[in-house]
């Protein structure tokens, strides 16, 4: 736990120069950040009604994730990714 | 050469394996592990049923008071009449329903109203009636300890309250505009209600007081998140007994704020301000301290809270005085800090090592390290898991420190919308109808869909169909069954491609050797 603490600590101290990323952008002055948050709110109100298309959209979620960082790493470690 | 080769590809393969393990781990961990802040219980909770109200009976609103409490802001309306109100907070131990029955009555007789307000009385709770109860306590004591338990409370009129230790029957309970004796009145929050009912002679109480000097309670409390807006108010109730009071010696109170709102290897500003510094008590009895509003910049706070016996007017300390006593609650106000969570994470820590005497205290758990008293399960997650609260803590850390920075901050942005919960209601569309292909008339006809009012109507029609056994709906029924199919169909997947990396690896490999060969 300790070097747990320290690593992100670590990180913390490293990317804290970096600005933190509060809402999205505007593209092309265009609010992308409230049209997918609308989006999503239709989203939930449907999936209140069809609750297996909800748990098809986590588990696209949790795909999504798990293909994020299988790139993430190929990306990071290049030809000595196994 | 071909030992070589054969030592390549074990460590290729070591790698394989520990790429695939560490995929794998993140994915399901990442799933599983979702912290949500928790909830803040309330400290009073009120039953919304009444006990049946008869001639001879005491009826009353059953309650709750989860932690233990200094004092009941009390504020009630009331049409007409006069404004001598009390409430009588009884132990719930009623076990007949009609009749008195097994009583066991802790009497708090709240102090007499103020006067009448507009047509409403307003009471602030401040003293306790002293002749019947085993308490004696200072009726000018503002701020009354109520221990944590289950209650009843009856609403009387003054003439009881004064009746009480001689009995006066027939009294009403003249707190309603209207019939029929309902009354509502606010407690803070929420509500409480009750009836009225006729009083006989109420038996003595036979709650035994813990009368021994010590810190009663203290605010904020401890886990407290406060608006970073609004003054913060220290408060510290306690108790002193007679015997620990003499000629030469007094009990000694502190409360300070020790600020933890700091950077851990900083030491440049001072961070401990004294709220009630070394006031002396020489008489015994309930005290009660508040200190004014202080404003507080935000992030995570301790405050301190110290009992000792003091001689020659304070001026010497016993250390070693049985009742000497130091308690701490951390708060926050408004958000609070990485480094700050791990200092309080790291206080409670120490504080559980060292004082803790449960069965599940840090201590306790080290003991089963011990070699005389193994306990391999025991000692192996004492060593290896990090508790809950820990967990929390750095996974919020690495979301707020690194994950919400750019570039990545955009994926971790477009995440948490994928994430939220909240929903927006459909729109509802509208068709206007021209006369005729072509026609230039204005239309006069709208149709109008609303998709929204259609969701919810079929949502509640298939809600209401129920299993006539179990009475379970589809939802409850299908959700489970669903959410595993789901669950394995997904893992099968992950698995699956890290099996097809690995395969496609190894011809890799294979060809890489021929090659070579």
């Amino acid at each position: 736990m300790f070097l747990l603490n320290v690593v992100v600590i670590a990180l913390g101290g490293i990317f804290t120069w970096l600005p933190a990323v509060d809402t999205l952008p505007n593209i092309v002055g265009y609010n992308v950040d409230s049209a997918l948050l609308q989006a999503m709110g239709y989203s939930n109100r449907i999936f209140e009604a069809f609750y297996p298309l909800a748990i098809m959209f986590q588990a696209s979620l949790v795909l999504f994730g798990y293909y994020i960082i299988k790139m993430g790493l190929r990306f990071l470690l290049g030809h000595r990714a196994p | 050469m071909l030992s070589g080769i054969y030592v390549n590809t074990v460590k290729k393969r070591g790698r394989i394996i520990a790429y695939r393990a560490f995929v794998f781990c993140v994915v399901i961990l990442g799933t599983l592990f979702s912290y949500s802040e928790a909830s803040a219980s309330t400290w009073l909770n009120v039953a919304s049923t009444t006990l049946g109200a008869t001639a001879g009976g005491y009826v009353g609103m059953p309650f709750t008071i989860e932690s233990d409490l200094v004092g009941i802001k009390y504020a009630g309306a009331y049409n007409g009449g006069t404004c001598n109100k009390a409430i009588y907070i009884f132990d719930w131990d009623i076990t007949a329903s009609s009749s008195i029955g097994i009583l066991t009555s802790l009497q708090y007789a709240f102090g007499s109203g103020v006067s009448d307000n507009a047509g409403g009385c307003v009471y602030t709770i401040s003293s306790v009636r002293t002749s019947v109860s085993p308490y004696v306590r200072s009726s000018t004591t503002t701020g009354q300890y109520i221990p944590a338990g289950n209650y009843w409370a009856l609403m009387t009129s003054a003439d009881t309250y004064r009746g009480v230790d001689g009995g006066v029957t027939n009294a009403r309970v003249y707190d309603s505009p209207s019939g029929p004796w309902l009354g509502a009145y606010s407690l803070e929050t929420p509500s409480l209600y009750f009836k009225s009912a006729t009083t006989d002679t109420m038996p003595a109480p036979s709650y035994t007081p813990d009368t021994s000097t010590r810190i009663v309670d203290f605010a904020p409390a401890d886990g407290a998140v406060l608006p970073v807006d609004a003054p913060v108010t220290f408060s510290l109730t306690a108790y002193v007994a007679p015997e620990d009071i003499g000629t030469y010696i007094g009990v000694r109170f502190t409360l300070h704020n020790i600020d933890q709102n700091v950077l851990l290897l900083s030491s440049l500003s001072p961070s401990d301000f004294y709220i009630l510094d070394g006031f002396d008590a020489t008489t015994s009895g309930d005290f009660y301290f508040e200190s004014e509003g202080y404003t507080l910049g935000e992030g995570n706070y301790r405050i301190e809270a110290q009992i000792e016996r003091s001689y020659l007017g304070g001026w010497v300390v016993n250390p070693f005085s049985p009742i000497n006593d130091s308690q701490s609650h951390q708060f926050t106000v408004g958000s609070s800090t990485y480094l700050g969570n791990l200092a309080q994470t790291g206080f409670t820590d120490m504080q559980d090592f060292f004082a803790g005497a449960s069965a599940t205290s840090s201590l306790v758990t080290a003991g089963s390290c011990n070699p005389f008293t193994w306990e391999t399960l025991n000692c192996l997650s004492y060593l290896l898991v990090p508790s809950g609260a820990d967990m929390s803590n750095t996974v919020l850390g690495l979301k707020d420190m690194v994950l919400t920075r750019v570039p990545w901050g955009y994926a971790t942005r477009v995440y948490t919308i994928f994430n939220t919960t909240a929903t927006t209601a459909l729109p509802t569309f509208e068709v206007n109808l021209h006369l005729g292909a072509g026609s230039l008339t204005p239309a006069t006809n709208t149709l109008s869909f609303d998709p929204d009012d259609m969701l919810g109507g079929g949502m509640a029609l298939v809600e209401s169909i129920k299993d006539v056994t179990y009475g379970k709906t589809i939802r409850e029924i299908l959700y489970p069954i669903i959410q595993l199919i789901m669950a394995l169909a997904v893992i099968t997947y992950i698995v699956k491609d890290l099996l097809k990396l690995s395969h496609e690896q190894r011809s890799e490999q294979r060809r890489q050797t021929q090659t070579t060969q």
